[in-house]
Formats: C-alpha cells, structure tokens, sequence
C-alpha cells in the first residue's frame, strides 16, 4: 500500500470508518501474524495478542500521528500486547506451552514425509529457541531477521534506540545460535556442499 | 575495536544494514579474533536457517473470523462504527446481546441448574450415550433431551416460522472449573443482503468464565446458512489460554416449528476428548423469557442449555428465576 493510501485509510479510520481500519489492517495481517506467533510461540496465543493489538490499534487510532509508517505503529502495539499476554500468563514460563504441537501444526509444506517431518522438527527447534530468549531481544531479532525491518523501524516498533535495538539483535543471534547448533552444524554442511 | 562492537557490526551486516567503512574494521577485528570469526560464520548459518525455515500462516477464514469478533468486542466498548454499516453493526449488537445475556444468566447459575435437576429428575429431560466408530476411534456422544420436544420438519419452515425477527439462543457447559457459553444469533437477512435473499445470517458468541480470568469473550464469528442445507454450520474453535485451553466444535441446528415451538439443539465438542454433548429442548418464539431447557451432569462436567427469544431492539431478557 503507498503512502498516500495508507493516510486516507488513517484519516477515514479517526472519523471512526471500522472498514478504513481493517483495510490497514489486512495489509499487515499477515506479517503481523508472523510476528505474534513468532513471539508467543502458538496460534491460540497468538491469536489472543492479535485480537488484543487490534482492538488496541482501533481504540488508539486517533492517537496516531503519522510520524512513522501505520505497520510500525501496529506492530509496536502488538509487541505490547504480547508483553502484556505475557504478564497474564503470569507463571507460564517463556518457552513452555504446547509450542512443539502447535507449531507442526502451522508448518505445511513438502510433499515427502520426511522432507515434512524435517521441515516440522526445525519449525519446532526454531520456535522453541525464539521462546527462550529474553522478551526484548525475541521481538528484536524476529522483527530484523525473521521479518526484515529495517533497524530504524524495529527501533521504533520496540520504542528503543536504535543502538540499544542492534545490540538486541546480536545478542539474540549468538543466543539462538547457541541453542540450535545441531542445525547450524547441518545446514553448514548442506550449504558447503552446494 | 571491542568484541562487544564488532559482533554488533558483525550482526548488522548479516541484514546488510553496514557501512563500507565499519565492514572494514570488522573484517580487521575477524582476522584477529577467532571467537568473533565463530560468531560471524554462526550467525550466517543461523540466518540461511530461518530462511530454510516455514512461516507460521493464517488462513482467510481465520481472518474473517477474528475480524468479527473485533467488532463484536468493538460494539461492546462502545466504539463508533461507520454510518453505512448497518449489517455489521447489527451483528455486532445481537453477538453482543448474547453475551450480555449470559453474564445475567451467569448470575442466577445454581437456581437454573438446581430447576434443571429436578426437571431431570422427574424424567421431563432424558439423556442417552452412543458410541459411533469414527475413522477408527470410538466417539461418544451424549444427546440431553426435553420430552416436549417437537417432530422435525422442513428447516425451512422452521425458518420462516420466525418472521422478520432475530431469535436468540444461548447455551454453556462447566467442564473443568471453566464455564463456556455459546451465544447464537440467527435472523432473515433478507432485507440487509439482497443479492442472498433466502440467506440466513448467524452470529455467535462463544465466552470462557474461569474463576482466576473472568469472562473473555473467545469468538464470534458470523456464518452465512441457507435453509434447507443439512447442517446449518460447524465451527472449530480454540478456547482459553494456559493450561485449560480447550478445543470445541460447536454445531447448532434449528429444528422444526410445530405447536408454536421451535426445536433448537446445541452439539458442543471438546475435541480434545471428542466426547460430543448434544443438548435439545424447545421454545415458543417471541415469549421474551430466557429459559433453561435440558440440563445433565456427564461425569464432573454439568452441561446445560438455556434459549433466549426476543425482538430485535429490545432488550435481553433477564431470565426465569427458578
């Protein structure tokens, strides 16, 4: 969506046009999705902080300034709305929760079993590593280097710096790394031998 | 320079967000420092996985679906919706009827069951079990009955019994300390969806009340049924955070008009068991009284169903106190 889309359906959205709204929000959906799931971990909790996010996002929408692009806004609504998912969830520890099952049930795919159940053990290996870490540094590297934003709209998605944001993302990395050596050892191979 | 610095440069230039120049003085740092160079190649490696990996995706009916009940929770804050969307609007307003409704049915809770049990008790409401081979797994169904039931006959009928206006019906189940309700909208679209005149628009409300969450609402999806088709709708849900997350299919199903009574029948499915709870009664349309209508206790869970009627506009009615 260009910009000057996107400020119609903003403005439409805080004379209190619902339809303008979802319109913004179906152009994030997906990604935003990503995100959630990729920060709690199942589709049931991702679902509770994507319902969460856009109520949020309808309720504040004439807050919004336009200062920064309508995705980044959302999504810095959505990672509090994961925060706070989080804090209800209360004793619930980060990477516990039914992860393994739902997230083989979010990989669909290849045709050979094996090639499936390859594909299921390191959707499940990568989802459980992302519910280890730290809270701020899983939003971090799933925004950069699942997502593809650029530092500044990371940065401005977590309402941090964008020094204190890259410092994140590294941290993150050598933590994932950490936990998913096996596969790194494997794809290393595979990669050497293309 | 720092391992701390470089293995953050290191990092940025894995997204390719780093300056020529500081690409220099990290592959001066490199060549110095093995445990950075470690760092480096990992972090490659880390990357080409996430490429390898599957995204996580929704389909668009989990879209639709989420969509709804965002209106829904967006009508109950009161939030403004926009002058031309009258259908949504009204779907939102009956979905949010329902749940009103049951948070006053909830209130009166024990009296209702207490006047169930003794109903069941003198053999006005009958329970039976089957169990049905399905797909190689013994499923087991429990069907909760009133005697007063009416003879099934045309859905359409049924249909058309209910003239211009919205029925409501609700019902909700206990199972393991954690109260489910389901509130069903159905009502002609007629008149709002002209291109679907024999259309029936059904909203429902599906809410979880668990002592240490409270009430949440957790769907309220909107389906499109025709008369005459078989199954009105199913509807998978997923329900409740933690560990009382539960699975439910919902399928509901409007019976006959006979006698000025209408059947109306609730399947609720946790599908993590697949025990299937059937429960059935019947109401007189327009009588604008909430009434419990089939009740039992299938182990330590206590299922029961309570229906609703009144006119659209008006407001819920409160309930029959026991």
């Amino acid at each position: 969506m260009d910009i000057d889309a996107e400020r119609r359906l903003v403005r439409r959205s805080q004379a209190g046009d619902r339809g303008a709204f979802d319109a913004l929000i179906r152009a994030h959906r997906d990604r935003a999705y990503r995100l959630a799931y990729r920060l709690t971990g199942s589709h049931a909790d991702a679902d509770d902080v994507l319902q969460e996010a856009w109520l949020r996002g309808y309720r504040g929408i004439t807050e919004f300034g336009g200062r920064a692009r309508f995705g980044t806004w959302f999504f810095r609504i959505l990672l509090r709305a994961a925060a706070s998912h989080r804090r209800r969830l209360g004793r619930r520890a980060d990477g516990e929760g039914g992860t393994a099952l739902e997230g083989s049930e979010a990989v669909s795919g290849a045709a050979d079993p094996q090639q499936r159940a390859a594909a299921h053990e390191l959707h499940d290996a990568l989802q459980e590593a992302l519910c280890s870490l730290p809270a701020d540094q899983r939003g971090a590297v799933v925004l950069v280097a699942f997502e593809g934003l650029s530092y500044a709209e990371a940065a401005e998605a977590q309402g941090c710096p964008e020094g204190t944001l890259a410092w994140r993302v590294a941290e993150a990395r050598r933590r994932l790394a950490r936990k998913l050596a096996p596969y790194l050892d494997s794809a290393g191979e595979a990669h050497h031998a293309m | 320079m720092r391992c701390r610095n470089a293995r953050i440069l290191i990092s940025r230039g894995i997204d390719g967000k780093l300056p020529m120049a500081d690409n220099a003085s990290v592959q001066r740092h490199l060549e110095k420092c093995p445990d950075c160079a470690h760092y480096a190649e990992r972090c490659r490696a880390l990357q080409r996985l996430i490429g390898q990996s599957v995204a996580p995706a929704a389909d668009r009916s989990y879209w639709a679906e989420l969509s709804a009940r965002v209106a829904v929770a967006a009508a109950q804050d009161g939030a403004q919706t926009a002058p031309g969307l009258r259908l949504s609007r009204l779907i939102s307003c009956l979905a949010a009827g329902a749940c009103l409704i049951l948070f006053v049915m909830l209130l009166g809770e024990r009296s209702r069951v207490a006047q169930l049990r003794r109903e069941t008790a003198r053999g006005a409401l009958t329970s039976t079990t089957t169990t049905t081979d399905l797909y190689g797994f013994d499923t087991s169904a429990v069907l909760i009955s009133h005697a007063q039931q009416p003879e099934p006959t045309e859905q359409r009928a049924a249909f058309e019994a209910l003239g211009d206006y919205y029925q409501g019906e609700l019902g909700w189940m206990v199972q393991d300390g954690a109260q489910t309700a389901l509130g069903v909208s159905v009502y002609p679209s007629a008149r709002e969806v002209a291109a679907k005149e024999e259309a029936l628009l059904v909203g429902i409300a599906v809410v979880t009340v668990t002592a240490d969450r409270g009430p949440r609402l957790i769907s309220a999806p909107t389906l499109m049924i025709l008369p005459g088709a078989e199954a009105n709708f199913r509807l998978a849900e997923t329900g409740g955070t933690g560990p009382r997350r539960l699975r439910y299919q919902c399928a509901y199903e409007r019976g006959a008009a006979a006698d000025g009574l209408v059947e109306v029948a609730l399947e609720i499915t946790p599908l993590l068991d697949g025990k299937a709870v059937k429960l059935s009664g019947a109401v007189t349309p327009g009588d604008r009284t909430t009434r419990p209508v089939a009740y039992n206790r299938v182990g330590d869970a206590h299922y029961a169903l309570f229906v609703s009627t009144y006119e659209r506009g008006e407001p819920p009615p409160s309930g029959d106190q026991a």
